[in-house]
């Protein structure tokens, strides 16, 4: 089977990361965790983060992701100032967390629906990129039935929702933590 | 685990055309209850005697038949199948009541009535019952919607916003755990009807339960679900509806539960001091007349009527939950 590649935009996103540190605010004492970091990530390059566990990997990317604050520096995409997580940045997580009371195929199609392309435009917003994430990652799977999950499902359906995103609005930048 | 055991000896046995022995059983005890009311003389006058035997006859005849045809009626079978030791058992207790009120006066006549005044209540009372019985559930049925809706919509305000979980906290703390049944007197002089009084009460002890399980099931939501929806562009709404509330949902059956377990002592008390229908009505009125066969026959609808509800509550939890069937139990 042959399955058609979905036009990609040439170039993703250009991601500069200036001086940026950042700790938790733990009772009492706050815990650094990054200090004074830059990077500079060239539009469509594959970029991996290696480091021992606890040395800020997970934080970097969710500061990139919005879902925390810098406490100092500056992180831009494309030249905006990320404040708040946006579905052209995805984050896929350490664990495959799915929502159990959702379909697999309702799983998927989560970020159509949480951005409102779903409801507008139909399943029709689904093709051809979001249905070809959504084909090749989830063949093994009835999509019909509900989250409760076998080993290897979770983690084809959580790229699967990332990729269906990811498509969608056409970017490429995406993570795993 | 005797009814697994039970099951598993009925599903052991071979053959479609056999009979299920244990319901043939039944219906012996059945048949027991009929002979003692026919052949064992009454100590006092009794109504209803032959109506209550052909009855009893009835039941007996049909455990006949579902037993010889178990395997052929397919689920009617099978339910009977597995019930037949209870089956046999409420046709022995029929024959030991009979014994013991009619036949014995063991147990003194008036206060514990025979199996013929039970029957004569519900022959010739019944349009006044159900109608008790229906006013019961709709005035239930009011009370705990009004509740629950409150009680959901509090527990998410508190749940989701802090500055609303600071100022309603201490007011839930304060006042929701106080029985609903001390605002009685109160409720009855505030509200302009005894209905619309027993409304509230019911509202308000519904709403206590199931505000605060609202509340600790929104609280309980894994941080990662709001992360990941976040990541995929959810607005604060989507989070609040499509996040957070379904995540809540088990938690929030369970309050359902425990607020239609408390309604219902709140329901039979506002009916017996204030409202004027409904079956906690008819039982005090039926003590102003000493009618103690009717008592049983009002608590025996309503057992009914809640354990009907609680099994309806059930049913809505198991279809709406149905994602969670083997992962939480309670």
């Amino acid at each position: 089977m042959v399955i058609a590649s979905p036009r990609i935009a040439p170039a993703g996103s250009d991601i500069s990361i200036r001086a940026v540190s950042h700790r938790f605010d733990l009772e009492g004492a706050p815990l650094p965790v990054l200090d004074d970091v830059s990077l500079e990530i060239q539009p469509g390059s594959f970029v991996a983060l290696l480091g021992p566990s606890g040395c800020g990997k997970s934080t970097l990317l969710r500061l990139v992701a919005g879902l925390d604050h810098p406490s100092a520096g500056e992180i831009t995409v494309d030249g905006d100032r990320v404040a708040d997580p946006d579905p052209s940045r995805i984050l896929v997580f350490q664990d495959p967390t799915l929502f159990p009371w959702r379909t697999v195929r309702a799983n998927v199609a989560l970020g159509l629906e949480a951005q409102g392309t779903l409801k507008s435009e139909g399943a029709a917003s689904m093709t051809p990129s979001g249905l070809w994430a959504l084909t090749v990652l989830t063949v093994p799977i009835r999509t019909s039935c509900r989250a409760a999950w076998r080993s290897g499902w979770p983690w084809r359906v959580r790229w699967s929702i990332a990729l269906t995103c990811c498509f969608w609005t056409n970017r490429w930048a995406s993570w795993t933590a | 685990m005797t009814t697994i055991d039970i099951e598993a000896e009925i599903r052991a046995e071979p053959s479609p055309g056999a009979a299920h022995r244990a319901t043939l059983l039944a219906s012996l005890g059945w048949v027991a209850a009929v002979g003692v009311l026919l052949f064992w003389p009454d100590l006092t006058f009794q109504p209803l005697v032959r109506e209550l035997a052909l009855c009893w006859s009835v039941v007996a005849a049909a455990l006949v038949l579902l037993g010889l045809g178990s395997r052929r009626l397919g689920r009617v079978g099978r339910w009977t199948a597995a019930r037949a030791p209870w089956l046999l058992a409420l046709g022995i207790g029929a024959a030991i009541w009979t014994g013991l009120t009619a036949k014995t006066g063991l147990l003194p006549q008036p206060f514990f009535p025979t199996p013929q005044a039970m029957l004569a209540v519900f022959l010739y009372d019944w349009p006044k019952i159900l109608y008790s019985a229906s006013f019961s559930v709709w005035l239930l049925a009011r009370g705990f919607f009004f509740g629950a809706v409150a009680g959901f919509l509090i527990g998410i305000g508190m749940g989701w916003s802090r500055a609303f979980s600071y100022w309603a906290t201490p007011l839930l703390r304060y006042v929701g755990p106080l029985p609903a049944t001390a605002w009685l007197p109160l409720a009855f002089f505030i509200f302009p009807t005894s209905g619309s009084a027993s409304v509230f009460l019911i509202a308000f002890s519904t709403a206590f339960p199931v505000a605060v399980l609202t509340w600790s099931g929104i609280a309980s939501v894994n941080r990662d679900y709001y992360e990941i929806a976040r990541t995929l562009g959810a607005s604060p709404l989507f989070l609040i509806t499509r996040v957070a509330i379904p995540a809540a949902l088990p938690h929030v059956f369970v309050g359902l539960f425990m607020g239609l377990s408390t309604s219902f002592a709140v329901l039979v008390v506002a009916e017996m001091l204030g409202v004027e229908a409904g079956l906690g009505w008819y039982l005090q009125w039926a003590q102003g007349w000493a009618a103690y066969a009717n008592m049983y026959a009002a608590l025996f609808v309503m057992a009914a009527m809640c354990s009907g509800l609680i099994t309806l509550l059930f049913r809505i939890r198991d279809r709406v939950l149905v994602w969670q069937k083997g992962v939480v139990r309670w």
